[in-house]
């Protein structure tokens, strides 16, 4: 009798665990506004939170400018393995921008992930782009560094990207 | 009585003179939703709320959670059944309409006699200007309204005279009644509480009004075991969403309310003389500049003509309810207090339940006003030319409204009518974005709305967009690409407007403006035609030839509205094309100063490849027409005069395709 209780006060502590480990991990959006990333507002602004819609979804998104960095507070390590994230440009203009991934530690930062989004020229590009990678064995704490550059031809024109929650439940971001 | 025909059928045929003439009306306002509803009834009677429907550009998966329960549907569905549908089923629905005004002349008619010191309130209450206007319309207010009332005249009557025949007939009209609108609920409260002040030995006095909650229990219970969910808690969500309770909005409606009923509901004579004796006038001339503030602060860019209005309609409103609440003191028979919680229901009502101010939305505080203002028991009496007197104004004001409304709604079909034409052949790649009388017309001629957040607006495809008639917003994927094509503003005779926000007139929603109506010449209607753009939303598919290996096409907006396509030169460039045609294609050529466009045009279609002929229409706009063919390429040189070769780009600015003549 004692056994089994012992045992249901451990599976439950473990799935109690698992829910607070999941839900101290707060979404992208969370991140960037607990750092004082607002909403779009005067349009001046170069990082802001922005909802729109793509390939007929509305979503809500972090949008970054070209050369502006968002780096996340930080993650312990080994806490996921990967990132899942959704992302897309929202306007049909200019030729498109690059988007980077670092992932940034005590001892050294690593790009572990780029996506050329075009949604001028690319039909594909006009819709949110599910993005999925994995993350490199560090030790420490981690912070993953997102950055967005213009694309092939310098021109910044519309060069907006939105990031928003992924799919994948077990990454990071994913909901 | 007079001479041998009696009142109620004098009253009876000024209430057909008011409505007859207005049969025409084009279907205006949200008279389309519910012959959208009517029309679904005609199919599945059993359940008339469950289709999509696309609402301010967003799809809903039924109408369940619509602010209105399924009577009036119902009551077109059957006019559709019994007349048929068609060309002219404005004419056949106003008819079939024409019963709801003679119910509630009916009902008034009973409740003077009985509470008012002459017969002719009824008359002020049909010659209300909200009234008038709202009995033209095919939406639920006015069956509600003659419903509840003929409900609570026949309930009154049956509990006065002791005939529970009477009373069970006026509980099945507040059932009806709250079929048409929720909130004619309040119907079986007004009864209860009369059933509570006169006590009356008949069981069918207590149980009558509980027909109606026990009939729209049912209802929602089925239609939520139907659609899987209470059906009103989406109704409450757009309530909230709307902002219906936030302070702002509370503040914006308390503001509306006054303004629009002395604007719109009746202009209660005797009310207003009572606040004006009142305490040597000192609380209604220490109104006046109060309004005047309020007026500046809330409406300070309105034009001055229009603050004036406002002013004095704010004024008037704000007597009119210290008469209402001093008439109530001061008789302090059962009658007035009676009467005085109605009011203060229909008040608590119009104050809370919606999200804005609006004329409709006042009818159910109609009868009990006019039968405060003219109450029997208050001294002195009322007379019956201080009534003739009141109609006389509510009779001027509520045609005027009517005959501006008609313009209204026929400068929607107007439209419709006009775009069908221009845009004849056109239809399959043209979408709407806008609600109303405007919605039924177009769809009427065959346009599509679309969607907010659609994904379906490819390169060609016309957007047209009211300024008024509710327009849709479009989703910023697509507004990155449109190109602005035509404006166009139509007017109307009568300088009267009832819904504009230049005019700041808010008749059907206090959202457009805080006056009820407005004496301006501003445009009824402003139709603004885009497109969304060929060459950005087809860039995919188009193929670019260039020397230069980084060379691309770009799309870059343009500060005035409008897209700027970005080429290279020399270079040739293929677009295919399978839209409608012929067409015609316009764009501004922008090359160096004093340059000629380096553009040469070729038509490839059929296994042949033509020239073009380039025209030039003003200092930098071109235009070209090309002929019938199913499938084309439209080829462009780009480079091809001598004094281009300097040249390293070329922008293309809004170019558009259109029917022959410009879609104009």
């Amino acid at each position: 009798m004692k056994i089994a209780l012992a045992i249901v006060v451990i599976v439950v502590t473990m799935l109690a665990g698992v829910a607070i480990a999941q839900e101290s991990v707060p979404s992208l959006l969370r991140i960037a506004a607990d750092k004082g990333v607002h909403q779009l507002g005067a349009g001046s602004e170069t990082i802001f939170l922005y909802r729109f819609t793509r390939g007929g979804q509305r979503r809500d998104a972090l949008v970054l400018t070209p050369s502006v960095t968002f780096e996340t507070t930080p993650f312990r390590a080994a806490s996921h393995h990967c990132v899942s994230l959704v992302a897309a440009m929202p306007f049909t203009l200019g030729d498109g921008a690059t988007l980077s991934v670092s992932v940034k530690s005590a001892r050294q930062s690593q790009r572990v992930f780029q996506l050329d989004l075009d949604p001028a020229h690319v039909r594909a590009d006009r819709a949110w782009l599910p993005i999925r990678f994995n993350l490199p064995a560090v030790r420490g704490d981690y912070t993953i560094v997102f950055e967005v550059t213009a694309g092939a031809r310098g021109d910044q024109t519309g060069d907006w990207v939105g990031l928003s929650s992924g799919t994948d439940k077990s990454c990071l971001f994913g909901s | 009585m007079a001479g041998r025909i009696p009142t109620w059928a004098w009253l009876l045929l000024l209430q057909l003179l008011l409505v007859v003439p207005f049969v025409m009306q084009p279907i205006h306002m949200d008279d389309s939703i519910f012959l959208d509803i009517g029309r679904h009834v005609v199919k599945t009677p059993w359940h008339p709320m469950d289709f999509p429907y696309i609402f301010e550009g967003q799809q809903v998966p039924d109408m369940a959670s619509h602010s209105h329960p399924p009577f009036t549907g119902y009551w077109i569905g059957m006019l559709l059944w019994l007349f048929g549908d068609g060309p002219n089923v404005n004419v056949i629905l106003h008819a079939g309409f024409i019963i709801f005004p003679l119910l509630f002349a009916l009902g008034m008619y009973s409740l003077a006699l009985r509470f008012a010191s002459t017969s002719a309130a009824a008359v002020v209450a049909i010659t209300s200007p909200a009234a008038i206007v709202i009995s033209h319309m095919l939406i639920s207010d006015y069956p509600t309204l003659a419903f509840s009332t003929l409900s609570i005249a026949l309930y009154v009557n049956g509990v006065d005279q002791n005939k529970p025949q009477r009373v069970w007939i006026g509980g099945v009209l507040a059932a009806l009644a709250a079929f048409s609108s929720y909130l004619a609920l309040m119907t079986s409260m007004v009864c209860w509480l009369y059933a509570l002040m006169k006590k009356p030995d008949m069981k069918a006095a207590w149980l009558s009004p509980l027909v109606a909650p026990m009939w729209m229990a049912v209802w929602l219970g089925l239609s939520s075991w139907h659609f899987h969910r209470f059906i009103l808690g989406r109704t409450a969500q757009y309530l909230v969403d709307a902002g219906g309770f936030n302070a702002d909005r509370l503040v914006h409606k308390l503001l509306a309310f006054p303004i629009f009923m002395a604007g719109t509901l009746v202009l209660p004579l005797p009310l207003i003389w009572l606040a004006l004796r009142w305490s040597k006038m000192l609380p209604a001339i220490i109104w006046a500049p109060i309004s005047v503030g309020l007026v500046q602060m809330y409406a300070g860019d309105y034009a001055l003509k229009d603050r004036i209005l406002m002013t004095v309609l704010l004024i008037v409103g704000g007597w009119i309810l210290l008469g209402l609440f001093l008439r109530v003191r001061r008789t302090g028979s059962q009658d007035s207090v009676f009467i005085g919680v109605w009011a203060a229901l229909a008040i608590v009502q119009i104050l809370f339940a919606y999200s804005s101010g609006m004329a409709r939305y006042l009818l159910p505080l109609l009868p009990p006003m006019v039968l405060l203002t003219f109450l029997k028991s208050a001294k002195p009496a009322t007379s019956r030319a201080t009534a003739v007197l009141c109609s006389a104004v509510g009779l001027l004001l509520g045609i005027s409204l009517s005959i501006a409304d008609f313009e209204a709604a026929q400068t929607n079909r107007d439209i419709a009518q006009y775009l069908g034409r221009t845009l004849k052949g056109w239809t399959d790649v043209t979408r709407f974005g806008g609600e109303w009388g405007f919605r039924h017309h177009m769809s009427e001629q065959g346009f599509r709305q679309f969607l907010t957040d659609g994904d379906d607006l490819t390169g060609g495809t016309l957007l047209i967009s009211p300024s008024e008639a509710v327009p849709y917003s479009v989703a910023q994927d697509v507004q990155s690409m449109l190109v602005p094509v035509w404006q166009k503003s139509w007017q109307s005779t009568l300088p009267i407007r009832l819904m504009n926000r230049s005019a700041h007139a808010g008749f059907y929603s206090s959202s457009w403006g805080l006056l009820p109506y407005s004496f301006s010449r501003a445009p009824v209607e402003q139709i603004t035609v885009r497109q969304v753009s060929y060459l950005s939303e087809k860039l995919p598919e188009i193929h670019l030839e260039s020397g230069e290996k980084l060379s691309a096409i770009i799309p870059v907006p343009l500060g005035t509205g409008g897209v700027d396509t970005l080429v290279p030169i020399p270079a040739r460039i293929s677009i295919p094309y399978d839209g409608p045609s012929p067409v015609h294609v316009r764009f501004s050529c922008v090359a160096a100063e004093n340059t000629k466009c380096p553009i040469r045009v070729w038509d490839d279609h059929d296994s042949a490849t033509t020239p073009v002929t380039l025209h030039k229409q003003e200092t930098a706009e071109f235009y070209f027409g090309l002929p019938f063919a199913v499938k084309r390429n439209i080829i462009l040189e780009l480079g091809s005069t001598d004094n281009a070769q300097s040249l390293k780009t070329l922008t293309i600015r809004n170019w558009v395709m259109l029917p022959l003549g410009g879609g104009s």
